[in-house]
């Protein structure tokens, strides 16, 4: 039965390429369930099948994705909108029979999916050619600046604390600088979050725009995830549809990271990597490259945390303070906590306890309208019973049911390093310690117990004036992005990931991060998210 | 009823009376034991429960003994009387509060601590037995003379029964004489019990002490706070890793070596036992063709990046004992039972245990052949002190467990009981994660 069993293709070759490079290649099948690999004996799989490529078949590849580089500049970002417009239709006509897949092969709920993928046009890609013409000086490193045509503001905190101390003295120089321009760009992507990939690819793909129009595109070559193949495939095989030029020179495919010759080839080739990864992994991709290839630029985005803070009473969304619930909760619900832009820990200013209640109404709602994918409820267990042990110190009050397939508990016991750790951890698998403040500028106090590089994002609720003193604060520990609650799993491709901003794959600059707040007017974003969850 | 007994049982007979001693169990404990109270009446379990249930009655093992660090933090030594304000909450005897003040404020080592622990209540018989700890954070597992003895009794027909290890043959155990660790306790007090040394010879070739402490800085992921801790991770651990390679493993190796030639040149059958890697050091160092009837027994031990997978590890070590029978057993600190690798292969859970397989939402996991996290409940030998409910990190595949039987899948081995089928995975929270960070 196995045999007849469909096969979907997890690897992406343009249309130009793919039979010279396919022809007489060997054939890797895995079989995936709930972003798992599995035997290949569990009916409930998904089959996925990828190239395992030869010497010569990866010539082949490497100098057909050169050969195939046309679109130049700045062009590429304009092409890429227009052609996600249209493609945004064609995927969702399509999106029944390959929901399905998806769902089986990284184990989130197809709901889940569904809103991730329909709440899309969340994420912009045209503020992106905006952010891509935003043009830093060292007042950055000073003080909140505007992007222009985008709201919200950037903040760049440099690593070195010589050039913290002559940012105000260089005000008006340019932070960064153009950086030679590319022939290959590699990418690197794990973890079962649909999307990695084609962020990487689209990022990749804007290498040499600092470079003028003249000069194209890299080529772009990703090595994916095994645990989520299917998502990018699938876009890509769409756009190639409406564009193909567009990704001609752009491959999508799956080789093992122990393939160490492979690696110090792509790496001596390539002009800038871009890794999304675990932080085992990123050491592992360094290791390759300082030995084989140090001048190669390296973006690297690890394993992070993110949070929410909810600020006083001004942040009631409509008067309803049940909505700011709604929106945190969607924060910690999204792909269950496995991804780094979920809330774990709530920070709350204010009333702790009711807004822990307000928090269950709405995590029991969501179960049943964005039900939690097959990320083990053990987990959510373990987190219930050591809580529950806690619980007699009367600091600690576990607000859920063991029978609820989330966990809420309120911590308000006196917290170190050690405690904080052990909560981040505890925090997956809808798991949320809601941890009462006195006030939001508490919060960066509490982050500094964490490693600044794994500290990602903070969703926030709170008065609009305490924002720029806030991200301000936690700017300066290591987070690198300020979003409205609500939108923690919809972060805009123009702002900082994980501090870097998009004109950092074209450009060279001293070492440090951009923080940035994602909007204008908080109340209006936070209306308009909770808007879209109104009947 | 004795253990011993449960061999004579149908598998419908010892099921059923099994399930009658966890419900009798459950009672006792809930009335007694604070923290399973606690536990179980968050899940919404009182003093009965319906069959549905069984599950919830399942705590985690590690989370269970290691909960002292969410409520003490991860250094006991440093709050005595939170760690015994802890522990009187773990057990399900009282441990008499006028006796806290005899402990000092603070200890200088764990296992200071657990002395004093053991001193303050030696008329309860208490042992603290610890688990290797290798993840910095050791477990504490309390025994009273009681339980010790249960663990003894199921040790040791344990080796009788599945590697016909009988007294008379020598035992060489590659694991020191003091530690905490749970196995080489058991050893220990088992063969002292047994008084095996009065007919054949006992011997511990590891000739070096291994506290909880020790073993914390051997591992290197915990360190003390402060300037101590600084000294730990720069100095100490460093060096007992250096110290391990050139002058601990040389020690054991040759003391071991040369007890098996003793009993080699006198024809002496021997069992050894010891961690995998270690057995494999010393099997990489010489041959020694032990006599007939000999065993070789591997229990845990392995490496996370040993260059050796443990079934290339277990042909060097029947080749260079001369082809005797070398066999694995599956055990852990916090259970009183340990399951003993057949001809066969498959590692059998004694009759008087109740194991079942649990999946990934805590459910048990229905048929007589289930793969799921290994979950036992050992209402007869776990003894009074603890409820010995628990569930692994282990994922296996186990036959004819919990209520389930298929006569057809006896192993054939001709042992009559529950089994794990091929190997024991640990099961790793990162696995499951994507890119949201585990600190």
């Amino acid at each position: 039965m196995f045999e007849s069993q469909m096969t979907f293709e997890g690897y992406w070759l343009p249309k130009e390429l793919r039979e010279r490079v396919l022809d007489g290649a060997m054939w890797e099948t895995s079989w995936l369930k709930g972003g798992m690999l599995t035997p290949q004996d569990d009916p409930d799989a998904v089959a996925v099948r990828w190239p395992r490529l030869a010497a010569e078949q990866w010539r082949v590849l490497l100098e057909g994705l050169q050969q195939a580089r046309t679109v130049g500049g700045r062009e590429v970002l304009a092409r890429w909108q227009a052609v996600l417009q249209v493609a945004r239709a064609q995927l969702v006509e399509h999106t029944a029979e390959m929901m399905s897949a998806l769902s089986t092969c990284t184990g989130y709920s197809p709901p889940m999916l569904a809103m991730a993928l329909g709440l899309g046009d969340l994420i912009s890609p045209g503020s992106l050619s905006a952010a891509l013409e935003f043009q830093p000086t060292w007042s950055a490193a000073t003080r909140w600046e505007q992007m222009p045509d985008l709201p919200g503001r950037v903040r760049f905190f440099p690593q070195r604390a010589s050039d913290r101390a002559i940012a105000s003295l260089r005000s008006r120089s340019p932070l960064c600088r153009p950086a030679p321009p590319l022939d290959l760009a590699v990418g690197y992507a794990a973890g079962n979050v649909p999307g990695t990939a084609l962020l990487i690819a689209l990022l990749g793909g804007l290498a040499n725009y600092a470079s003028g129009n003249g000069t194209p595109v890299p080529a772009v070559l990703i090595r994916n995830s095994r645990h989520e193949p299917l998502f990018a495939p699938w876009v890509l095989s769409v756009v190639e549809a409406i564009d193909p030029a567009l990704v001609a020179g752009l491959a999508v495919l799956i080789w093992d990271y122990e393939d160490e010759s492979r690696q110090r080839e792509l790496m001596r080739r390539a002009g800038l990597m871009i890794a999304a990864a675990g932080d085992d992994t990123i050491a592992a991709l360094e290791a390759v490259r300082a030995k084989s290839a140090p001048d190669l630029r390296f973006h690297r985005h690890g394993h992070k945390v993110s949070f929410a803070v909810i600020g006083g009473r001004k942040s009631k969304v409509g008067g309803q303070r049940s909505e700011i619930a709604l929106l945190a909760a969607l924060d910690s619900s999204l792909w269950d906590q496995n991804g780094c832009l979920s809330a774990r820990a709530h920070f709350v200013a204010g009333d702790a306890d009711e807004y822990a209640g307000a928090l269950v109404e709405q995590m029991r709602a969501l179960s049943q309208s964005l039900p939690r994918g097959t990320t083990p409820r053990r987990l959510t267990h373990r987190a219930f019973d050591t809580y529950a042990a806690l619980a007699g110190s009367g600091q600690v009050r576990v607000c859920s049911t063991y029978d609820d397939d989330f966990a809420v508990i309120v911590d308000a016991r006196m917290w170190n390093a050690e405690t904080l750790r052990r909560t981040v951890n505890a925090c997956q698998g809808r798991v949320i310690v809601v941890r009462p403040v006195e006030d939001v500028m508490d919060v960066p106090g509490v982050l500094r117990w964490l490693p600044p590089a794994n500290l990602q994002s903070v969703s926030v609720a709170m008065d609009e004036a305490r924002v720029p003193e806030f991200a301000e604060a936690v700017g300066a520990r290591g987070v690198t992005a300020v979003r409205s609650l609500g939108r923690a799993a919809f972060p805009q491709l123009a702002y900082s990931w994980d501090g870097l901003l998009p004109l950092d794959v074209g450009h060279l600059r001293p070492e440090g991060h951009f923080t940035t707040i994602e909007f204008d007017d908080l109340q209006q974003e936070l209306d308009e998210t909770a808007g879209r969850w109104r009947p | 009823m004795r253990l011993k007994d449960f061999f004579g049982l149908s598998a419908t007979q010892r099921n059923q009376l099994l399930l009658e001693a966890i419900e009798a169990q459950h009672r006792y404990h809930f009335e007694r034991n604070a923290a399973y109270r606690q536990t179980l009446t968050a899940r919404g379990i009182g003093l009965r429960f319906g069959s549905d249930d069984l599950a919830r009655l399942l705590r985690p093992a590690a989370l269970t003994f290691k909960s002292y660090i969410d409520h003490i933090g991860p250094f006991p030594q440093n709050d005595p009387p939170g760690f015994v304000c802890w522990l009187s909450d773990q057990l399900s005897i009282p441990l008499p509060r006028e006796r806290w003040s005899a402990f000092r404020r603070r200890y200088r080592t764990l296992e200071a601590l657990l002395c004093d622990v053991e001193r303050i209540y030696a008329d309860l018989g208490l042992e603290i037995v610890t688990s290797t700890g290798t993840s910095g954070q050791a477990s504490f597992v309390a025994r009273n003379a009681a339980t010790v003895e249960l663990a003894i009794h199921a040790f040791f027909t344990g080796i009788r029964r599945s590697w016909g290890v009988e007294r008379g043959a020598a035992l060489v155990f590659v694991m020191p004489q003091d530690t905490r660790v749970a196995m080489a306790r058991v050893a220990r007090f088992g063969t002292r019990q047994l008084d095996w040394a009065a007919s054949s010879p006992v011997y511990y070739t590891m000739p070096f002490s291994a506290t909880p402490d020790q073993l914390r800085i051997r591992a290197g992921r915990v360190f003390l706070p402060g300037l101590r801790g600084l000294i730990e991770r720069r100095a100490i651990h460093p060096f007992m890793e250096w110290a391990n390679e050139h002058l601990a493993a040389p020690r054991y190796v040759a003391l071991t070596l040369a007890r098996l030639r003793e009993c080699a040149r006198a024809g002496q059958p021997l069992m050894l036992l010891g961690g995998l890697v270690q057995l494999h050091t010393i099997a990489r160092q010489a041959k020694v063709s032990l006599p007939p009837g000999s065993r070789v027994a591997t229990g845990g031990g392995m490496k996370e990046r040993y260059p050796f997978t443990p079934a290339q590890i277990r042909a060097d070590l029947g080749a260079a004992f001369g082809n005797v029978p070398v066999s694995d057993v599956y055990g852990m600190a916090e259970a009183n039972w340990a399951a003993f690798e057949c001809p066969q292969g498959n590692y059998h859970v004694p009759p008087w245990v109740y194991a079942v397989v649990t999946d990934d939402n805590d459910r048990i996991v229905p048929g007589p052949d289930a793969t799921g996290l290994l979950a036992f409940f050992d209402p007869v030998g776990g003894g009074e002190l603890i409820p010995p409910f628990f569930q692994t990190a282990d994922r296996v595949r186990l036959v004819n467990g919990g209520g389930e039987y298929d006569s057809s899948l006896v192993c054939s081995c001709g042992y009559d009981t529950a089994y794990i089928v091929g190997g024991i995975q640990r099961v790793d929270l990162v696995q499951e994660a994507g890119c949201a960070a585990q600190i």
